[in-house]
């Protein structure tokens, strides 16, 4: 079920400010309460997609242990897509709410 | 290659099944060496099992999943774009002959350069393979272009996406081959001349255009061995692997 809005859960943990693939993974986790916890490696193709489409910029950097590591932040269009995709989200949570409540 | 350490064991199955794109392959792995690093570091801070160190490093990569899937995520993608910007170089190569046949017969007709009589029966043969031969390199890179704007983007890399990644590949690789059958006739068509009359340093101009057509034929012969071996390797690892 993730997967459809997996790209929208992406741009929302970055709205957040620039991070690395482990620290999204871990975002993810936490603010679904761990009902999120797909395969790690799923959003690395998720990731280099998004950033094709020009919605992420990455950057290699060098983390305190002195690796590289790769930072990805939101781009101008991809706060736009995001700001798109949460409006088509609310009106569809909403019918789907009102379809589910029925007439009780 | 078998290594202690089923990190650096992972990265090199990981490394394999991305041989499609080498480029690609070492981004991501620095990526996921990085991420399974960070991974393992947080999990051994949360145990006291110091000495089961290789279970931590298994248990984080279980969690980041199978190297050919994950492969095959970026498979169709990555050999799409590589269709694509062959279809491009052909396309490219073509109105590049194109330039460079328009110059010779400038040149030809400037300095009065005809081909000999005893060529004339066998020019009536090479005269329509080239002028065909080009047609069809023209028609042929134009419709690659035009079918690879015309296609969905690819999922998965699965059977349709590979018979949609071949049939791309496929028009690629006949527009190659006319290409090289108008490069060939060019070229024949040139030492035709260059064989009836006087040689001197101007002989530069039309054989210069000559080798110029000859390096972009044998770039695009490069250009599709390349994309073909990658096709063919990511075929048989990944669809198998997905068996």
């Amino acid at each position: 079920m993730l997967k459809g809005h997996l790209d929208a859960v992406l741009l929302s943990v970055l709205e957040a400010g620039p991070a690395h693939g482990y620290a999204i993974i871990e975002a993810i986790r936490l603010r679904s309460d761990g009902t999120f916890d797909l395969p790690e490696g799923t959003i690395y193709p998720a990731l280099h997609r998004l950033e094709g489409l020009g919605l992420l910029a990455s950057k290699w950097e060098t983390a305190d242990s002195g690796r590289r590591r790769r930072i990805y932040s939101l781009t101008r269009l991809g706060v736009k897509t995001l700001r798109k995709r949460r409006d088509l989200w609310a009106r569809f949570s909403s019918a789907i709410g009102s379809m589910l409540e029925g007439d009780a | 290659m078998r290594h202690e350490n089923p990190v650096a064991e992972y990265l090199d199955s990981l490394s394999r099944a991305l041989s499609f794109d080498p480029m690609l392959s070492r981004r991501v792995c620095d990526e996921v060496a990085d991420h399974l690093h960070e991974s393992i570091a947080s999990a051994a801070s949360h145990t006291d099992l110091v000495h089961q160190n290789r279970d931590v490093e298994r248990a984080a990569i279980g969690r980041f999943g199978s190297p050919w899937e994950i492969a095959g995520q970026y498979a169709a993608a990555s050999l799409g774009r590589q269709a694509k910007a062959a279809g491009f170089a052909i396309f490219l190569s073509v109105l590049c002959i194109f330039g460079t046949m328009k110059y010779r017969i400038a040149w030809y007709r400037a300095t009065h350069w005809v081909i000999g009589s005893h060529y004339a029966a066998i020019m009536t043969v090479i005269v329509p393979i080239d002028r065909y031969a080009f047609l069809a390199a023209l028609l042929l890179g134009f419709a690659g272009l035009f079918y690879s704007r015309m296609l969905p983007p690819l999922g998965g890399f699965d059977p349709p996406c590979c018979k949609m990644l071949r049939r791309r590949a496929a028009v690629s690789a006949v527009a190659t081959l006319a290409f090289i059958a108008s490069v060939a006739s060019d070229t024949a068509m040139t030492a035709g001349r260059l064989a009836n009359n006087a040689w001197s340093v101007s002989i530069v101009a039309p054989v210069g255009s000559v080798l110029v057509e000859v390096v972009l034929a044998v770039y695009l012969i490069l250009c599709m061995r390349r994309l073909f071996g990658r096709f063919t390797s990511a075929a048989a690892t990944l669809l198998n692997a997905q068996d």
